[in-house]
């Protein structure tokens, strides 16, 4: 008898704990999704996942360009701008940012197209004037420059001088973005 | 010789042991007789390697020429050539697969005939898979029939409290007043991801080059504060 009272009470025991359990679940997950309720992004910790693989990536390739290498450091950076990637506007951000450090590199080896492709797929994911959209711009200016300097030097004088007009329309976009982000930040200041 | 003590046959006890004198031993049976043939037949055969290796050993027999020429090729190389031994051990593993050995296949056609039931599985006669699904029926159903008077007790009370205790659980849960004044506050508490920009002075523009690992450095830093906030805000702390 006192066994099957003891094995009794045990499951009750076990079926209370299970019951306050459930309380406990239902209250969290009514709590997580008072977090998310609203849809924002909030920092989470597969954001800071993604700055972190950045950050290194970042810091490998410049060790691989102290070296020379600059195919390593590309190599080092391709899984950065790789999907899958947070939505966040500050991964946008970075993610962009990492295009132009690209196409630097790809047009300092040469590779003006495949360097354009990497500004312009920076571009799209920097659409709002800020440093990063600026930056690209600038950075677009320098890989025409390069290419012009190719083509000049190759002694195709015509399309040497159709870039060269490229690159400076390049620059004046980066001024007038950068001028943007100045006026905007003066804005927020206030008088 | 004199003095050696001989084995002898004892008898089991299953009847009254047979008056002998000392030294001579009971007149085989017939059934003792017939164990014995069937043992000299089966070692004639060859099939015990045991026997067989015994009887190499003890009186080798000249090779034939068959098996003779078989190792002579295989030496030269060629694999294929094989002895009388080899090619009888073949057929009996065949007819041990072709199941015309009957129960008593060994345990290499076993796990043969297992490998090819495995990878072309035949069919179960209709008669063995009723049995086993009957047998597997009335296990758990003899089980149930034996063991639920006795435990019918225990389990209601166990029954009963757990409803009692799920339903309580609900019933906090549900009759909890929601406040939602504290959601957007609680929202609102937590850093959201934003644009880096803010991080970088507006007067001053990236360089041409470079700095890109000191820019996701400060991003990187700046973002790991704001988790931790976050962290501490979905704990309570303030």
């Amino acid at each position: 008898m006192s066994r099957r009272f003891a094995l009794a009470a045990a499951i009750a025991s076990a079926s209370v704990i299970g019951g306050l359990l459930l309380v406990q679940c239902t209250r969290s997950a009514a709590a997580d999704s008072a977090c998310a309720c609203a849809g924002a992004t909030v920092v989470d910790p597969t954001l800071l996942a993604f700055l972190s693989k950045a950050r290194a990536a970042h810091h490998r390739a410049d060790l691989t360009e102290e070296d020379g290498d600059l195919d390593l450091a590309i190599a080092a950076l391709e899984p950065v701008v790789t999907p899958p990637r947070p939505a966040a506007p500050e991964a946008v951000e970075v993610v962009a940012d990492t295009y132009a450090r690209l196409a630097d590199l790809k047009s300092d080896l040469g590779n003006f197209d495949p360097a354009l492709r990497d500004v312009d797929a920076g571009l799209l994911l920097a659409s709002r004037p800020t440093h990063f959209r600026g930056h690209l711009f600038e950075v677009k200016g320098v890989v025409l420059e390069r290419r012009y300097r190719a083509l000049d030097a190759a002694g195709e004088t015509a399309a040497a001088a159709a870039v060269k007009a490229q690159a400076l329309e390049a620059f004046k976009s980066a001024i007038d973005v950068q001028d943007q982000v100045i006026d905007d930040a003066l804005r927020g200041a206030g008088p | 010789m004199k003095g050696e003590r001989k084995l002898r046959l004892v008898s089991g006890g299953k009847g009254p042991a047979p008056d002998l004198p000392e030294g001579e031993e009971p007149p085989f049976t017939d059934e003792e007789l017939a164990a014995a043939a069937a043992r000299r037949d089966h070692l004639g055969e060859g099939v015990d390697p045991l026997a067989g290796a015994l009887r190499a050993a003890y009186a080798p027999a000249p090779l034939g020429p068959v098996d003779l020429d078989a190792i002579v090729t295989r030496a030269l190389g060629d694999e294929s050539a094989a002895t009388r031994a080899e090619i009888a051990a073949a057929e009996r593993l065949r007819a041990e697969l072709d199941g015309e050995g009957g129960e008593s296949a060994g345990p290499d056609a076993e796990i043969l005939r297992a490998m090819r039931l495995a990878a072309s599985p035949t069919d179960l006669a209709p008669e063995r898979h009723e049995a086993i699904l009957e047998a597997a029926l009335r296990a758990p159903l003899r089980r149930r029939i034996s063991g639920s008077v006795r435990r019918l007790s225990p389990v209601t009370m166990a029954a009963l409290t757990g409803v009692a205790a799920l339903a309580a659980g609900l019933a906090l849960f549900v009759g909890r007043p929601t406040a939602p004044a504290d959601r957007p506050a609680a929202t609102a508490a937590l850093v959201r991801a934003r644009s880096a920009d803010g991080l970088f002075d507006a007067a001053t523009p990236f360089p041409r080059s470079g700095q890109e690992s000191a820019r996701i450095d400060r991003i990187a830093s700046a973002r790991a504060a704001d988790l931790r906030q976050n962290r501490f805000a979905a704990w309570g702390v303030r």
